[in-house]
């Protein structure tokens, strides 16, 4: 039976040959993205081992500690733009051994005092910004952390070697174990589950859609063919084997590609990154078993479905398959789905607390998209037969007949797109609730620099940036043995240097009427205040025990609780004076919001001030998420949207390739050319119309609706419409182009005869 | 754009089907080749006005392919094909196309019905094209069905009809829009003998109360029979110039004896 297969799919000539090159093509690009996302999904896992692996486990208890530590991980402080530092620095206590019991993963030896080590991502950095090293503490003889130490290949890691004095109050640490903790805090930030369900409804959706469009290519032939296979003496199920016989083997060397283009991509990929994430190879390769289990799959599906509608000729050959209109209760589903959207957005606006309403989403979402799949037969059908009845112009009666008559063939047509617009606009408005997110924290995606250990000049540079926003002074003492001392009783905790503009950007609730130049009470709402008016206080100097001392007045700027202002504050509306700037101060930048816009105010700080370490806020982080989180989207959406265009123009040329015949005879009869593309361009145009508006639609809804859940953003949005209704145009004008291009298909007379 | 071919003006519409404006068919020296197959090599042959010809000859020897050439789906190779004296090699494409709309009417061997359209709307499409008001259309595609027998299946789709109902349906549409000449290729080749008459009668019937010409491609001797006169077409040649064999002499060949 397999030579006979073989036989057939040898002589298939040219439009069989095509379709096996489509489908087993169709397969490679599946499986290559798919495995892509596998590669992604896996290299931040094991990242993500390997950067906890590498936290040093501390303990505080330890009278003898191996070494000394003071730093952070990567899911917080140190960064070089959006991209974070892990930044370590460690050292050996006085009397330790030469050979300590632990040593920074990938590094080679116990980085010595001044000496540090860091990634081959991170020298590539600094040799890139002039000035950050030294703020980093990496300016003196430095080694290399190796993959072991490292999250991917482009984590930035260093480890700065110190004598033990200078890390004096740091914390200590025995056991060079790693502990296995909270593993969140991934980067960039996407949780691995999201990624893979993102991607699977933007990839894996159109591939299986694309597919199932390349399985049922040529139907018509190799229905006959599996007719006559059956009558002259096969039984159904060897007809059903030769049928399923070329989609097995294009599933089977499609699988093959991809994995083989995978492979030789999958490195440099890793290495150059995609959507944010890198890995290393060895995280990126797909092992044996799982590569056997695709081209098993790819193997049997694509055979599976391409035997599904062969099966009933190879059961009854001899029945002749007659059409059947669509049931009407396929319209049911969409008809309860949108009301239902509808209905559960107003409850939402109405009361933003409602409960269950991820729930409610999600159905809303498998509602409308089965709903609307099930919806599309009987919706071409309905509008052919209408249209058919009522026209005169032989264009559209043929255009309308055929929607009528082979509405599956404009169903498979159509289905790509319509999951393709239902996807841009419900993925523009999560796009648009992650920006909302991320510029509802923007103003708080600060940058801090800590003036203490630069000299007056430096600080009064830092200071006198153009993007320097706050300085702040913390009146709480840290006591030489590292605990915290209250301020004195009535002293304000906090003088903060801010204009009355910066202020209000910040807090824009702030209320009373703030005049630069003048000293303010802060007082956080609720909070009861122990600076009172009337009291005098010292506005502090450039060093301890200088100042100026002043009164409390009486005015006070009520804020909300908010980090700027922490408990009682003193608010100057202004800057401090040049040469004044305490030497407990910090300052404060913020509404950095890219990676370029970071490193530019990163490299404006290492050039006035080399060794001052400027530390990321909480909010840039959610930057750096919104970033990884758009490039996921977007990426998806590109590889998805490729693969629907594909599959719609596949289905498209398929069509009128079954076609032919018909073609050549309402040619041979007369029909001129132009009524024969207007034929096949509003056959195409009719139902995209019909469909894609009303997708548009649904897919507006459901992204407001997913704005009212999220919450970050208020009221309807026409974007997720305006996106809708941009990519149906755009599906439109492709059904005219390719609706064209399919009607100057050249037909003969011997396309009458040739079957 | 100047009309090469006068289509027939709207006529009055009753159960008789109106006349047609004549034309003279003729080929000299037709040739034509498929890379190097000499599909056909020299033929020669005149259609007079409302003559019924049958082109006779074995399988290959070029039948159909001087069929088409004289119905203008494939232009010749060679030699000269006149309708009415006009050249068909000096007509654009979509000269031919208005010719074979306006002037010409086609039987295929497997009916050829468009798929999609129910038939009626098949019967109707060669009035649609000529952009016939709707009364006339209506009116004629139910005369026409009506005289075939098949009137009750006109909402039917041709995949719901028999191949002899399909053959009949065919006959109808190619001589709905009385055109000056039918070409039928195997009219009634895929039909068993009675129901190969029917549409036969029909198709002879209709075409002779018309006035038009009819070419038609055969192996059946009893096709050839019912022919005005029979050209014999064999290894591409072909001459009606020739002495003529008498309609109802014996078939030339074996293979259309068989």
């Amino acid at each position: 039976m397999t030579r006979l297969a073989l036989r057939l799919l040898r002589g298939g000539g040219r439009t069989a040959a095509l379709r096996l090159v489509l489908m087993a093509g169709g397969v490679a690009v599946t499986v290559t993205a798919l495995l892509g996302a596998w590669s992604l999904l896996n290299g931040l896992d094991h990242g993500n081992d390997r950067a906890v692996a590498s936290t040093p486990t501390l303990r505080y208890d330890d009278d003898r500690p191996g070494f000394l530590v003071r730093g952070a991980g990567d899911e917080e402080g140190t960064g070089v733009g959006l991209r974070p530092v892990a930044r370590w620095e460690v050292a050996l206590p006085d009397g330790a051994t030469a050979r300590p019991e632990w040593v920074p993963p990938g590094c080679p030896h116990f980085p010595a005092p001044g000496e540090a080590c860091l990634s081959p991502a991170l020298r590539d950095v600094l040799a890139r910004t002039p000035g950050l090293a030294a703020a980093l503490g990496a300016s003196g003889p430095t080694e290399t952390v190796g993959q072991p130490g490292l999250r991917g290949p482009d984590a930035l890691v260093l480890y700065v070697g110190r004598a033990p004095a200078q890390l004096a109050h740091a914390d200590r640490g025995t056991v060079a174990t790693a502990w296995r903790g909270d593993r969140g805090g991934t980067v960039p930030p996407v949780a691995p589950g999201t990624a893979a369900l993102e991607w699977l409804v933007l990839v894996g959706v159109p591939a299986v859609l694309f597919l199932g469009v390349c399985a049922r290519l040529s139907s018509t032939t190799r229905l006959r063919r599996t007719r006559a296979l059956r009558l002259v003496g096969l039984t159904s199920r060897q007809s059903a084997f030769v049928a399923a016989f070329d989609g097995r083997v294009a599933g089977c060397a499609g699988a093959l590609v991809g994995l083989g283009a995978h492979a030789s991509v999958q490195a440099a990929v890793g290495r150059a990154g995609l959507l944010g994430v890198t890995w290393f190879p060895s995280d990126g390769r797909v092992p044996w078993g799982l590569g056997v289990l695709v081209v098993v799959v790819a193997t049997l599906g694509v055979g599976r479905v391409c035997r599904v509608g062969m099966l009933r000729a190879a059961d009854s050959p001899t029945q002749r398959v007659t059409h059947r209109p669509a049931r009407r209760w396929r319209l049911v589903p969409l008809a309860v789905a949108v009301p239902g959207t509808i209905a559960l957005l107003a409850a939402r606006t109405r009361d933003p607390s409602l409960g269950g309403a991820a729930y409610g989403y999600t159905a809303a979402v498998a509602g409308c998209l089965v709903g609307l799949m099930l919806a599309l037969r009987p919706l071409v059908e309905r509008t052919g037969a209408v249209l058919g009845d009522r026209t005169r112009h032989v264009a559209v009666r043929l255009a309308a007949r055929r929607l009528q008559a082979d509405a599956s063939a404009t169903v498979r047509v159509l289905a790509a797109t319509v999951v393709l617009v239902l996807v841009a606009a419900v993925g523009t408005s999560v796009l648009a609730e992650v920006r909302a997110t991320a510029q509802d924290y923007s103003p708080l995606a600060e940058v801090s620099v800590d003036l203490g250990h630069l000299d007056a000049a430096q600080r009064d540079a830092v200071v006198a940036l153009p993007a320097t926003r706050v300085v702040t002074v913390a009146l709480d003492v840290v006591g030489a043995d590292g605990r915290w001392e209250p301020p004195a009783a009535g002293a304000p905790r906090q003088i903060v240097y801010a204009s009355c503009a910066d202020l209000r950007r910040v807090e824009p609730t702030l209320t009373g009427r703030c005049v630069d130049g003048h000293l303010y009470r802060a007082v956080p709402q609720g909070w009861t205040s122990g600076t009172h008016a009337g009291t005098q206080v010292v506005l502090p100097g450039p060093r301890a025990g200088t100042g100026t001392r002043t009164t409390v007045p009486s005015d006070a700027l009520v804020t909300r609780e908010y980090g700027l202002v922490l408990g009682d504050g003193l608010v100057m509306t202004g800057p401090p004076p040049a040469g004044n700037v305490p030497d407990g101060a910090q300052v404060v930048f913020w509404e950095p919001r890219t990676d370029a816009d970071l490193v530019a105010l990163q490299t404006a700080i290492a050039r006035v001030a080399p060794a001052a370490e400027a530390r990321l806020g909480d909010a840039v982080g959610l930057l750096a998420a919104y970033a990884a989180q758009r490039g996921l989207v977007e990426g998806g959406a590109v590889l998805g949207f490729g693969l629907g265009a594909l599959a719609f123009l596949v289905a498209a040329v398929d069509r009128s390739a079954e076609r032919r015949r018909s073609l050549a005879l309402l040619r041979a009869v007369g029909t001129g050319p132009r009524t024969l593309r207007a034929a096949q361009v509003l056959e195409l145009a009719v139902p995209a119309a019909l469909v894609l508006v009303p997708t548009a639609v649904v897919g507006a809804l459901l992204g407001n609706l997913y704005r009212a859940l999220g919450g970050a953003s208020t009221g309807w949005s026409a974007a997720p419409l305006a996106t809708g209704l941009a990519l149906a145009a755009l599906a439109l004008a492709a059904c005219a182009v390719v609706g064209v291009f399919v009607a100057q298909r050249r037909t003969g007379v011997r396309d009458l005869v040739g079957d | 754009m100047k009309p090469l071919f006068v289509a027939a003006a709207p006529r009055k519409m009753s159960d008789s089907l109106s006349k047609v404006r004549s034309v003279t068919l003729a080929a000299r020296a037709v040739g034509l080749r498929y890379g190097p197959t000499v599909a056909l090599a020299t033929a020669t042959l005149t259609v007079a006005p409302g003559e019924v010809v049958a082109l006779v000859g074995p399988s290959g020897s070029g039948k159909t392919t001087l069929l088409y050439c004289l119905s203008g789906l494939v232009r010749a190779g060679s030699g000269t094909v006149r309708i009415d004296g006009t050249d068909l090699a000096d007509l654009s494409a979509d000269d031919l196309v208005r010719l074979r709309r306006e002037r010409f009417g086609y039987v295929f061997q497997g009916s050829e019905l468009v798929p999609e359209l129910s038939v009626a709307e098949n019967v109707a499409l060669p009035l649609e094209l000529l952009r016939r008001p709707r009364r006339e259309v209506r009116e004629r595609t139910a005369a026409l069905l009506d005289r075939l027998g098949v009137a009750d299946l006109a909402r039917r789709l041709p995949d719901q009809v028999s191949g002899g109902q399909a053959q009949r349906v065919a006959v109808a549409r190619a001589l709905v829009h009385a055109p000056a000449v039918v070409f039928a290729d195997e009219p009634t080749g895929a039909l068993d003998s009675a129901n190969g008459a029917t549409v036969l009668d029909a198709l002879l019937g209709l075409a002779r109360d018309q006035g038009s010409s009819v070419v038609l491609v055969t192996h059946d001797a009893g096709v050839a029979a019912a022919a005005d006169r029979r050209v014999e077409v064999s290894d591409g040649v072909c001459d009606d110039t020739a002495p003529v064999t008498p309609a109802a002499a014996p078939p030339v060949t074996a293979t259309a004896a068989s």
